[in-house]
């Protein structure tokens, strides 16, 4: 792996290049990985029971629940092929087995399923919204607080056009999350962590209150009729393409497995989002394999219940005469309003139900925005879009001008759609299963074409005359294959949509990459004039070829490298290496992809460091180049700065955010890294010159003039005993922090942290540097010695 | 053309009910392994175990 693309010897007059394959990666538990997929895959529980019921009738649910239970066997899939690549998402895993044309192909197919994620959860949020409005608004006037003049204008009730009221929300939170997005919002596992616990808290209660209102109430309940053919109730629109042939008079009588397969294809959608699984692998702690397999165990029982329990709770408890007229979007709110109970504890559950559907939904539309981003930014790099694409913004350095494609594809959906949940639904399953299908048609072939070891492989394998049969595999492909090609048939708007969409972005990607295979045969040899590019799995000092107490600059626009300058006109590189490193960051949810050093090293980080290292040569000063390509800038900075032994990082004020800001950021990625670690000082250079220094990891505090006084103050008073004549400052320091420590952890917490909150010391404690708050030194004891003038000199 | 698509339509139904006989087996098997996964105790990372040796012995 090290060194493959190193085969260019090093000559006199070109910049030598580390570029490092290896993500720096903050590592997350399995659980917070899970976390990060349920945001995506548990937001379809809100749209998918209902979309699939207005398809396929009362008989859904069941389907819903074959949907969750066949999501198994898909995450299986995943699984493979993450113990095979590291970043294991459908264009690479394509790509490897069936070629670049066909990855192009799966690539536009994911692309649709990503952009369409955002419009579908926007909609379904809005339905979710205006649904509980009207219903306040009946709640309200049944209760005569509604004013007569309402009343009259809208002669009764005042009710808001549910699809407008969806399609208005979800363009304001489209537009909300783009211009998020445009700035480069910070992404966490936290978030998604605390908008899981919120889910399951309502989940575990919707639950038990079903229960409780199915045992209250026994007998008056029944299951959904049996998934059997003759339980099937197309609509007219669930029939696609076959309503206008001579087929639908006889399709009852084919509707044997076929009306199977068609119902199964109208319920698929509940299970997207199992893209994210080989999206967080890389991100997953050690033993990753174990650990990525009890995330799909977590995710898989969740979305089961969640997804296909509730589904199959509320066709059993909403009464048919409303479930699919006034609840068939918003069927979670539904379930809420025929729990046994209260009215208006049935509506404040209602309202929870809206509130978590708002924070997941919208949650979805930004995963969806990030996930296409960063989809589009890989292939971009792959050379199969064109570098203008990814032309960093001037002032927050983010790929915009696929952030602005995207959101702009994502409303023009949102207005085609005119707020309407099933037409997304319909056209959304498509992205869906046929990214599942090259991904699974893609691990089959890889079975035959690579015969290299694998940390695991999906069951069945049936050994026959030496030949391996994967049967697992072939069947989840076989089931994903037949289910594609009916929905080709029955989801019309889907077939229409999907088609056209794949093939523009597969014309686009097509056109581009013939544009950058002229461009590039000109970079390359231009990059070939002017760098070595070495290429090392890790980074550490020897590699760079730099000695301890190095400085890093991290730098990423070529438009903001004053602080380069800075860093330059005032370190002797005789004396101190200077080091300038570039993050290629790889957000959650770009896709996933192995990154060959072209791609690290793409015509972007050319222009960056041939601008760097003309500025050095401005100033005569030799500097070492660096490529990393990591999840977060800020662990990229302090792992670097870690392995390199850095002794100060060097950046440039952020647009974002303040250099305590920054400071902060970069503490807390020094925190989350691996050992060994060593403390280094963060300056950060103002546009203005000014510069501000943090030291990062544990240092002493800088103290005040006035505190350090305070600390003499005490050990004057104390070194007139004669038995504390060996007392130290620190001694003072250690016995102020055991006590403080103590008291925190005690029953005086509060008081210490009201007195933190009101601010400096000045105004927690009164003014210090009188000593106020000491009482004057007194006579010294007549055994004591006059203590010495200055403090003796104490350790750490 | 007939019978073109009735037979398109029954290689497809074989497709998919041959598939999900297979995909049952999966899940039984799957289901088995994720069972001793979640028993599974892990153990501690490569080096990790000196790393700590070395830090108690300090």
């Amino acid at each position: 792996m090290s060194s493959s693309a190193s085969a260019a010897p090093p000559t006199s007059n070109r910049v030598r290049i580390v570029v490092a394959s290896s993500v720096m990666l903050t590592f997350i538990s399995f659980w917070r990985a899970a976390a990060i997929i349920l945001n995506d895959l548990g937001s379809s529980a809100f749209y998918a029971g209902g979309i699939a019921e207005q398809a396929v009738g009362k008989a859904a649910p069941w389907f819903v629940l074959g949907v969750m239970m066949f999501a198994f066997g898909v995450r299986a899939v995943y699984v493979e092929s993450c113990s095979m690549f590291v970043r294991g998402g459908v264009y690479r895993v394509v790509k490897e087995a069936l070629g670049g044309t066909m990855a192009k192909i799966s690539v536009s197919a994911l692309m649709f399923d990503y952009i369409l994620t955002g419009p579908i959860s926007g909609v379904s949020a809005g339905q979710y919204i205006a649904g509980l409005i009207n219903e306040l608004f009946v709640a309200a006037d049944a209760h005569g607080w509604m004013p007569r003049a309402l009343h009259t204008l809208f002669n009764g009730v005042p009710q808001v056009n549910v699809n407008a009221t969806a399609a208005l929300f979800a363009v304001a939170v489209t537009l909300y999350y783009w211009w998020l997005n445009r700035k480069g919002i910070e992404e966490s596992s936290e978030k998604a962590m605390w908008v899981m616990q919120i889910t399951t808290a309502m989940v575990v209660l919707m639950l038990a209150w079903s229960g409780l209102t199915l045992i209250l109430n026994r007998g008056a309940y029944h299951l959904p009729p049996l998934p059997t053919p003759s339980n099937l109730h197309f609509s007219s629109e669930a029939l696609g393409f076959l309503r206008s042939t001579t087929i639908p008079g006889r399709l009852a009588q084919m509707f044997g497995v076929f009306g199977i397969i068609m119902a199964f294809g109208h319920s698929v959608l509940a299970m997207s989002g199992e893209e994210s699984l080989a999206q967080v692998y890389r991100e997953i702690k050690h033993p990753k394999l174990d650990n990525l397999k009890r995330t799909a165990i977590v995710i898989g029982i969740y979305s089961f219940v969640f997804t296909g329990v509730v589904s199959l709770l509320a066709v059993m408890l909403i009464p048919d005469a409303v479930r699919v007229p006034v609840y068939k979007d918003n069927l979670i709110a539904g379930l809420a309003m025929y729990m046994a109970g209260p009215q208006l504890l049935r509506l404040i559950f209602r309202i929870f139900v809206v509130v978590v559907g708002f924070l997941i939904l919208s949650g979805a539309v930004n995963t969806a925005i990030v996930g296409s981003n960063g989809v589009l930014n890989r292939v971009s790099e792959d050379g199969v879009l064109t570098d203008w694409f990814r032309h960093p913004h001037p002032r927050y350095g983010t790929s915009y001008r696929i952030i602005n494609l995207i959101v702009a594809l994502q409303l023009f959906t949102i207005l085609a759609s005119r707020g309407d949940v099933y037409v997304l639904g319909e056209a959304y399953a498509f992205g869906v299963i046929w990214s599942f299908v090259f991904k699974s048609l893609s691990m089959l072939v890889l079975r035959f074409k690579y015969k290299g070891a694998r940390g695991w492989k999906m069951p069945p394998n049936l050994r026959i005359a030496g030949v391996e049969i994967p049967i697992g595999l072939a069947s989840v492909t076989l089931v994903l294959l037949s289910t594609a090609l009916v929905n080709l048939m029955t989801k019309s708007v889907a077939t229409v949509s999907g088609l056209i969409f794949s093939a523009v972005f597969f014309a686009v990607f097509t056109v581009s990459e013939k544009i950058n295979k002229r461009k590039y045969a000109h970079v390359e040899q231009q990059m070939k004039d002017q760098f070595h590019l070495m290429h090392q799995d890790r980074v550490d000092r020897e590699s760079v070829g730099i000695r301890p107490g190095n400085v890093l600059v991290p730098i990423r626009d070529y438009n903001n490298l004053g602080h380069l300058r800075w860093a330059l006109d005032r370190v002797d590189t005789k004396e101190q290496d200077v080091v300038v490193l570039t993050a290629r960051i790889t957000r959650f949810g770009a896709g996933g992809y192995d990154l060959a050093m072209e791609q690290i090293f793409s015509d972007y980080e050319q222009t960056l460091f041939t601008r760097a290292v003309a500025i050095a040569e401005g100033v005569g000063r030799h500097i070492s180049l660096l490529v990393v390509p990591a999840t977060d800038i800020w662990s990229a900075i302090a792992q670097a700065a870690n392995t390199l032994e850095s002794s100060t990082v060097v950046a440039g004020l952020s647009a974002k955010m303040t250099a305590p800001e920054q400071s902060f950021l970069l503490g807390r990625a020094w925190e989350a890294a691996p050992e060994p670690k060593r403390q280094f000082l963060f300056q950060v250079v103002h546009p203005d010159g000014h510069v501000d220094t943090f030291t990062i990891g544990p240092h002493t505090p800088h103290l005040r003039p006035e505190d350090v006084h305070l600390v003499h103050r005490l050990w004057l008073d104390l070194t007139r005993f004669r038995e504390f004549k060996n007392l130290h400052h620190s001694d003072i320091l250690s016995i102020a922090l055991t006590r403080f420590a103590r008291d925190y952890a005690g029953r005086d917490r509060d008081e210490i942290l009201k007195a933190l909150r009101r601010g400096p010391t000045e105004q927690r404690f009164g003014p210090q540097p009188g000593g106020a708050a000491l009482p004057p030194p007194e006579a010294p004891p007549e055994e004591s010695k006059e203590p010495p003038s200055t403090p003796p000199v104490t350790g750490p | 053309m007939d019978f073109l698509f009735t037979t398109l339509i029954r290689v497809l139904e074989v497709m998919f009910a041959a598939g999900w006989a297979g995909t049952a087996i999966v899940l039984l098997l799957t289901g088995i392994e994720d069972l001793e996964t979640i028993l599974k105790h892990d153990q501690p990372a490569p080096g990790m175990e000196t790393q700590i040796l070395e830090r108690l012995e300090k």
